[in-house]
């Protein structure tokens, strides 16, 4: 009897998760905030490239809603951002 | 990392029960154990939600992975009739941004041909799982350990060959669907990643008792 109520068990283990897996649910989130961080300004798209600002392993960019960024290498190969339109920071 | 100690502990249990059921038992229960090292990559979306967040260092898919199992003998007439058993892992993969580690359980249909020593077969997975940020994203000189869980549902197929009565080799790809989601806050934006799926290879060997 304990061995059906194995296999029983198993199966509803394998419904349940297949059913949850697939709709998204039932687990929990991992959250991370950095809200205290003041960050440099990005620059804006109208100079040249060398005037675009540095972005380097680890930093991350943050842009207001509806901004829009461009990124691109400059002959030296450092990677630079800068902001077509709204406003962007780098972290 | 108290939810990683509870996975491992219900890992551990499931296992001891698996064996002191089958002690008890009157029947002569046969099962297998195996281990299978692979690669795995994890595929993940990042959906913006208000403003925009780019990190520039994304997280890496491809995972290295290592995987303990153990089959169980058909349980019931069904079982036997069909030719399927019951599987219960555990799977641990890392690289240097995360660790993903889960629990499945799985019923294996097996299909031998007549004409050759090797066997094939397909299993049906369910289970649950977690990714471990090692650091935080929005900060990289920042350590954290900061996981999100998910249930995972997926298929797997393989091939056992036999290298002696007791031993096969074992060859194995797995397709597992989940859900982590991983919440990102600037001041002006926010963001979720949501590391969807996994595919995975692993090669291995199974023990049979």
């Amino acid at each position: 009897m304990k061995m059906i109520n194995i296999i029983k068990l198993t199966l509803i283990t394998l419904l349940a998760s297949i059913i949850l897996a697939g709709c998204g649910g039932g687990g929990s989130d991992a959250s991370f905030e950095n809200t205290t961080t003041t960050g440099v300004t990005a620059a804006s798209c109208s100079g040249a490239i060398s005037t675009w600002t540095t972005v380097t392993s680890g930093d991350v960019v943050s842009a207001t809603d509806g901004s829009q960024l461009k990124f691109d290498h400059d002959s030296s190969n450092n990677k630079k951002v800068c902001v077509v339109s709204g406003s962007a920071t780098i972290l | 990392m108290m939810k990683s100690i509870i996975l491992k502990t219900t890992l551990l249990s499931t296992l001891i029960a698996s064996s002191n059921l089958l002690a008890n038992g009157n029947e002569s229960w046969l099962y297998a154990i195996g281990t299978n090292v692979g690669v795995s990559n994890t595929s993940y979306d990042q959906i913006n939600k208000s403003g925009s967040i780019t990190l520039i260092d994304k997280p890496k898919k491809s995972f290295n992975s290592l995987e303990l199992y153990t089959i169980l003998n058909p349980l019931t007439d069904l079982c036997k009739e069909y030719n399927m058993k019951p599987y219960i892992s555990y799977t641990h993969s890392q690289n240097s941004d995360l660790k993903h580690q889960y629990l499945l359980v799985g019923l294996n249909k097996y299909y031998k041909p007549s004409t050759t020593d090797i066997e094939l077969y397909a299993r049906v997975l369910g289970g649950y799982g977690q990714i471990d940020w090692k650091y935080d994203p929005l900060n990289d000189s920042n350590k954290k350990n900061v996981d999100a869980n998910s249930f995972i549902g997926g298929i797997q197929v393989g091939v056992n060959y036999p290298l002696n009565e007791k031993i096969s080799l074992n060859l194995n790809s797995k397709y597992l669907l989940h859900n982590y989601e991983t919440k990102l806050k600037t001041t002006n934006a926010t963001a979720i990643i949501e590391h969807d799926s996994t595919a995975s290879i692993g090669v291995g060997l199974e023990y049979s008792f």
